[in-house]
Parts: structure tokens; sequence; C-alpha cells
């Protein structure tokens, strides 16, 4: 079972190939960048509560105006039934007035047996002419009739001529013969008259007062006088609004606003006409008519059998809502609009410093110290600036001295080298007749001390190169390198059977020197370390981790115990005997800096005897 | 004296100049070799002046080896100096160090100098380099006419 060790330069957040869930949990929320970060967060903190507040504002305007729209069609209905309501009473109690008359009642029934007398036909022309002047006096009264009860014939009109026309099976007769009170017919067109009519009918009683019904009183009602002023009579319903009758089968009898209605003959079947005429009262919202949706106050009028409804179409009523939800969004992407602006400004004037002090310290991380973070206020970034400014000169010294020093190592530590290995070689040329065998074999161990000391100088003067090399970025082709690096290992030894794999088209943005240095070492190390292995297999690819690409060299040499990892990496430490796999010990450490240099991570894999994976990752900014 | 065939050696270790000479010999180069010090006794020697007032600036060596690490004046200040004068600054320069830094490099070819030669550890190995050296500047260089 292999294991996996950690990054080497400690970030512990990513290990491969295992794929910690948590990461992809957070990535929802991770902004690349403070500036849209804090744009996210400022649109959410100001437009939230305003969609809140225009949504609450919004749903109770709304309400409020649907709940005028209901009082106001419930008032017009109310006070349109009440009035309907006093033109009934007034139309019966004319009929009344006029059925009290004395002269009315003073009616001769028995004068119906001598129908040709004088005194009959004068009285009955003073009762015509009586009824003509209630006639005039009454301006919904179009006709009125005497009918006499016996024979249930027409002995006097006010607008027409007693024709004797027989109203026996007329219900305007049996009724109140039958009953003995007022009754009413249904509103009809009356093709006589032309016009849309009703007739009240009611018994008149002798002047005896023993309840004798003499004559049937009938009267008739011209609607349009009074009555279809009234429905008609839309104020303060606006556009669309209007008061329509319907009788119990939903016939309208009243004009319509929408529709010709000149001899009552249109059905309705909307809803509220259809509950009105059925008795109920109530509020609705439905479609009338025409097929409109409607808000509609309806009532049943008892009085004359009729159904009421008051309507106003709810485009027109809620016409404000409407306009409220258009202002609604206008104000918020308005708002948004402006917030967005700001936010960017606010997002932009914050961040910018910070990207500033970014951009300085990205040119200081890449080796240029002589960039300086710029301070200006008095703000925390202020500090951070003089901060970095502060580390940098400290890095600068500690680097002149490093440099200082590594110029003594590379000068002062050769020196006495030479001495040794040249006095050595010296003596073993002039003095070699007075040394024995021991004497010269020692002389040569000493030269051998001496060259690979100066090997270990070389290696660690590299090792520091490295760190103070400026990065020279661009673009490189690893698969390239490390096809030209194997195949000079191939050159070198050609005795080598090796496996070899490369994934093509690996290229990155770095200093090419160091990254060939680098993957030398690696494809080097992978070299040496199958050199016992049967089979050798050396493979150098690259996979995808959560977006980042991660390269590695793997092999199936020697490989390393995972106990070791953590030392693979630090200079001069081997995990092999120079005897097994010669070396310096300093190859990884190298790599580890230029991969760090890189802004990248390295860590590996590995188990003894089978082999061993390397990881490595660049930081790619992309090719800008 | 006629110095047109000698070699400069400016040199302030004993025994590096002793492992110079030894190798110079190992290569059957006979060429008197005139050892200095330090950078001024380089530069008197050269110019004629200080310790070799009187000596006929206008014989100069065949060749300067001139490490870099020197007492008082520094190598690259040596150089500096031999070609900011009218007399020596057409004389080859070879600068010889234990020092390969990159920094070393470039400054000495800013300087002027001729060639650079970083002294191996390995004797055998600097024997070979000074044989290729005496060589290359003793015999087939031609020098600059006077």
């Amino acid at each position: 079972m292999k294991k996996q060790t950690q990054p080497a330069n400690g970030s512990s957040h990513e290990t491969l190939p295992a794929n910690p869930p948590a990461t992809r949990l957070r990535s929802k929320f991770y902004f690349r960048s403070i500036r849209s970060r804090f744009l996210f967060w400022i649109l959410l903190v100001s437009l939230l509560p305003l969609l809140a507040l225009i949504t609450a504002v919004y749903h109770d305007t709304s309400r409020l105006i649907r709940e005028d729209g209901v009082d106001k069609l419930v008032a017009i209905r109310d006070l349109k039934a009440n009035q309907i309501d006093s033109w009934a009473e007034a139309n019966i109690s004319h009929l009344n007035t006029i059925a009290n008359d004395p002269l009315i009642r003073s009616f001769q029934i028995s004068a119906v047996d001598d129908q040709t007398g004088d005194d009959f036909t004068e009285s009955l022309k003073n009762i015509a002419k009586r009824l003509r002047n209630y006639l005039t006096a009454y301006h919904d009264i179009k006709d009125i009739l005497l009918i006499g009860a016996e024979d249930a014939r027409v002995y006097a009109s006010a607008a027409g001529q007693a024709d004797g026309t027989d109203w026996s099976e007329d219900p305007v007769f049996t009724e109140p013969m039958s009953t003995g009170t007022t009754s009413m017919t249904e509103a009809t067109f009356s093709e006589t008259l032309q016009i849309p009519s009703i007739t009240l009918s009611t018994p008149v009683f002798g002047p005896a007062g023993d309840g004798e019904i003499i004559a049937i009183l009938a009267t008739q009602i011209d609607l349009r006088h009074s009555l279809y002023k009234l429905t008609n009579n839309r104020i303060g319903m606006g556009e669309t609004g209007e008061t329509l009758l319907v009788d119990q089968q939903g016939r309208a009898i009243s004009e319509l606003r929408w529709r010709e209605n000149p001899k009552l003959t249109v059905m309705i079947t909307a809803a509220p006409a259809v509950q009105s005429g059925h008795g109920a009262t109530g509020t609705i919202e439905a479609q009338d008519y025409r097929g409109e949706m409607v808000l509609a106050a309806y009532t049943y009028i008892e009085a004359m059998g009729w159904g009421l409804v008051s309507k106003q179409d709810t485009e027109e009523l809620y016409a404000p809502v409407t306009e409220m939800t258009r202002m609604g969004v206008f104000l918020f992407l308005f708002i948004s609009m402006v917030t967005s602006v700001i936010g960017i400004a606010i997002a932009f004037f914050m961040s910018r410093r910070i990207k500033e002090l970014c951009e300085v310290t990205r040119h200081i991380g890449s080796g240029d110290l002589t960039r300086t973070a710029p301070i200006s206020g008095g703000d925390e970034i202020t500090e951070l600036a003089s901060h970095t400014n502060e580390m940098v000169c400290k890095l600068s010294i500690s680097r002149r001295e490093l440099e200082s020093f590594s110029y003594s190592v590379s000068h002062d530590l050769r020196a006495p080298l030479r001495g040794i290995d040249g006095f050595s070689q010296i003596l073993l040329e002039d003095y070699e007749d007075k040394l024995d065998e021991e004497g010269k074999s020692l002389l040569r161990e000493i030269r051998t001390c001496s060259t690979e000391m100066g090997t270990l100088i070389d290696a660690l003067l590299a090792l520091s190169r490295i760190t103070r090399k400026d990065l020279e970025m661009e673009k490189v082709d690893l698969s390239a390198i490390a096809r030209t690096v194997l195949d000079k290992f191939q050159k070198d030894s050609p005795e080598r059977e090796v496996d070899v794999s490369i994934q093509s088209g690996l290229i990155v943005r770095g200093d090419r020197t160091l990254l060939t240095s680098a993957l030398s070492n690696l494809l080097g190390n992978a070299w040496k370390f199958t050199g016992k292995t049967s089979q050798a297999a050396i493979a150098f690819g690259a996979t995808s981790k959560n977006g980042e690409t991660v390269f590695f060299v793997r092999d199936n040499g020697a490989g390393f115990s995972m106990e070791y990892a953590s030392k693979l990496f630090g200079a001069f430490q081997r995990l092999h005997a120079q005897a097994d796999f010669p070396g310096t010990g300093i190859g990884l450490a190298n790599v580890q800096r230029i991969v760090t240099r890189h802004g990248g991570r390295i860590w590996a894999d590995g188990e003894k005897s089978k082999g061993a994976t390397f990881y490595f990752t660049l930081e790619i900014r992309g090719f800008e | 004296m006629n110095y047109s065939r000698s070699i400069l050696l400016v040199e302030d270790n004993a025994r590096d100049e002793k492992l110079a000479i030894r190798a110079l010999a190992k290569n059957q180069i006979t060429n008197e070799v005139i050892v200095v010090r330090d950078g001024e006794e380089a530069l008197d020697f050269l110019f004629g002046t200080g310790a070799y007032q009187g000596r006929d600036s206008k014989e100069l060596p065949a060749v300067v080896l001139l490490d870099l690490k020197l007492p008082k004046l520094d190598g690259l200040e040596v150089l500096s100096r031999i070609r900011n004068n009218e007399n020596t600054k057409r004389l080859p320069v070879v600068i010889l160090t234990s020092s390969d830094e990159e920094n070393d490099l470039i400054k000495s070819y800013d300087n002027g100098a001729n060639s650079y030669i970083k002294k191996p550890v390995d004797f055998e190995h600097f024997v070979e380099v000074v044989n290729k050296l005496g060589f290359y500047w003793l015999l087939m260089n031609s020098p600059a006419p006077k």
C-alpha cells in the first residue's frame, strides 16, 4: 500500500491523488480576487434588503388597491340597489295612489250592465282624463289601464284607446285578482310602445270598503326613464365600469356598456350575473359577459326579483398595481445599477492598493529586490507595505551576505583544496621512490577526498545560485526538455534498456534554465535508481487536480521508504549508500528550490524496491 | 631586460604560486615567470612605478595571469587600470581564479579580460589547463604590435 507525503512546502490542503471534498464545498464561495468578493457582498447586502422592501411595499399596496376596488364597487352596488328599491317603491306607491283615487274607485261596475248609458260613458271619460293627468304627473309611467274586474276588459286607458281587449288570461289581470295585492310582470320589450318596460297591476277596491275588487289598475313603466338613468350613471367607475341588471334567468334587463340590448334579449352566463340572479350577494373576480376579467360586486334586489352587478375591469382597477410593479422593477434595476457602479468603484479603490502591493510582492518574489512597496496614508495597507519593505530590506541584506558567503566559499574554500590535491600529487611524483605502496595509496585517498569535497562545494554553490538567480519567464516545453534529457542519458549509457514514456505538449511558463535543471535532476534520479531494475520504466506526464496541473516523474526503480520521505528534499540528505547509487544529496534540494521559486510545490510518493513518483506543480498564470 | 616572452603571475597565495610554477614546469614552459603578490605590485611592475621605479614600462610580458581575489587592489580593479592605461590597454590578461561566480565572469569580460579560466581543484587537471593556456598565449597568440 502506497502512502502519500504532504506537499513539501507544507501547505496541507491538498494531497494527491486523494481529493478532500471540503475543497469542493468551499469553492462555491471562492473568489479569485478581493474585488469580486467585495462586490458580491456589497450587492448582496444592499440589494437583498431593497428587494425585500420593494416586495413588501408592493404586496401591501396592491392589497390596499384591491381592497379599495372592492369597497368602491360594494358601495356603488349597495347605492344602486337602494336606489332601485326606492324606484320600485315609488312606482308601487304611484300605482296605489292612482288606485285609491276616489274617482277611479267610483268606477261603477253596475254601469257595465248599461254600457251605452250616457252616465257610464261620461264617467269613463272622466276616468280616462284623470288617468292622463296621472300620466303627466308620473314620468316613468307610459300608460295606465283600468281593467274591469268582472269581464277583464279595458275600460280606460291613459295613452291609448279603451279597446275592450280581453285580459282575462293575462297575469297582469289574474295575479292581483287572485292575491288581492300588487303584482309585477317581468321586464320586457313592449312592442306597442317600443320601449323596455314592466307592468305593475293592483286591485281597485270599491268605495264601499268591503274589500270588493271592482277593477284592476295597471301601469306600464318605462325602464329607460329613471331606471336606466340609475344604472347608466357610471360616475366613479372609470372607463370600464358598469352596473347591470339581470332577471332570474340571467337575461340582461338594463342597457349594457359593451353590447346592444334594445329588446332585453341578451342572456348573460357570466358568474357574477348568474349568482346575483340566483339571489346571492358578494364580490368576485371573474370573467364578465365579454370574457374580460372584472372585479364585481353583486346582490339580489328582492323587491324586483333582479340581480344587480356593479363591476369594473381589473385591468383598469389594478392599473396602479401594474404601474407600481413597473416602477418597482425600474427602481430596483436603477438602484442595482447605481449600487453596482458604486460597489465596483469602492472595490476598485479598496483593492487597487492591495493589487499594487501584490504586483510589487510578485516582483520581489521572483527575485527583484530593488522593488519597494508604495507608502501612502497610514492604514493597514500602508503598514503592510512598510512591513514588506522592511522584509525586502532584510532579505537583500541576507542575500548580500549569502552572496559574499558564497563568494568566499567559492574562492577561499577551493584554494586549500587545490593545495591538498596539488601537493599530494607532487609528493607522489617527486618522492615516488621513497614511498611504499601503502603511502602512495594513502596519498591517492587524500586526493580523492579533496576532489569529492570540490564536487560538494560546486553542488552547494549551484544550490545557492538557484536561490539568487533572477527568473527569466518564458514559454518552456517540458516535454521537449524531458525528451532531450532522456535521449542524452540513453546515449551516455547505450547498454541500458529503459521503457520511456513522455506525455507531449506540456508547455508552461517559467525559467528555462532552472526548469531544465530541475527536470534533468528528477529524470537523472529516475535513470540512476532504475539502474539495477530489469525492465526499467520511466514516465513523465501531467494530471489535473482541482484545476491545477500536477506534473510527475515516475520510475519503477529502487524507490524509498515513506518513513524517510520528509528527508528527501533536504540538502546533503541521502537515502541510499554511496556505493549503491552515488550522488551528492543536493539534487532534490535543488529541484525543490526551483519549484518553490516558480510558486509551486513538490512532493513524493514511493515504496522501497518498487519505485518512486515525484509530483510537482508550477504556478501557471496562463500565458499572459 | 626583455620581458616580451615572460609571464606576469599575480597571485597572493604562495602555495598557489608554487603549484602554478610546478604546472608550468611540467609543461616545459620555460618562459620567465614574474610573480607579484598583490594588485598594487602588479600595477607598479606594469607601469614602472613604486618598487619597480625605473623599469622600462614599454617592456610588457606576453600574458598576465591575474587572480581576482587579491589584497589591496582586487583583480577587477587591476584589470580596469590596465585597460585604462594607454601603454597596457592591449596587454593580454587571463583571469585565473577559483571563482566561477557568474558575476565575476561578467565583470571580468566587461572590464576587458581576454580569457577567464577557473582553477580546477584536481592538480592533474590544472596541469592540463596550464599547458593549454601556455600553448595558446605564448605560442599561438600574436600580441599587439608595440
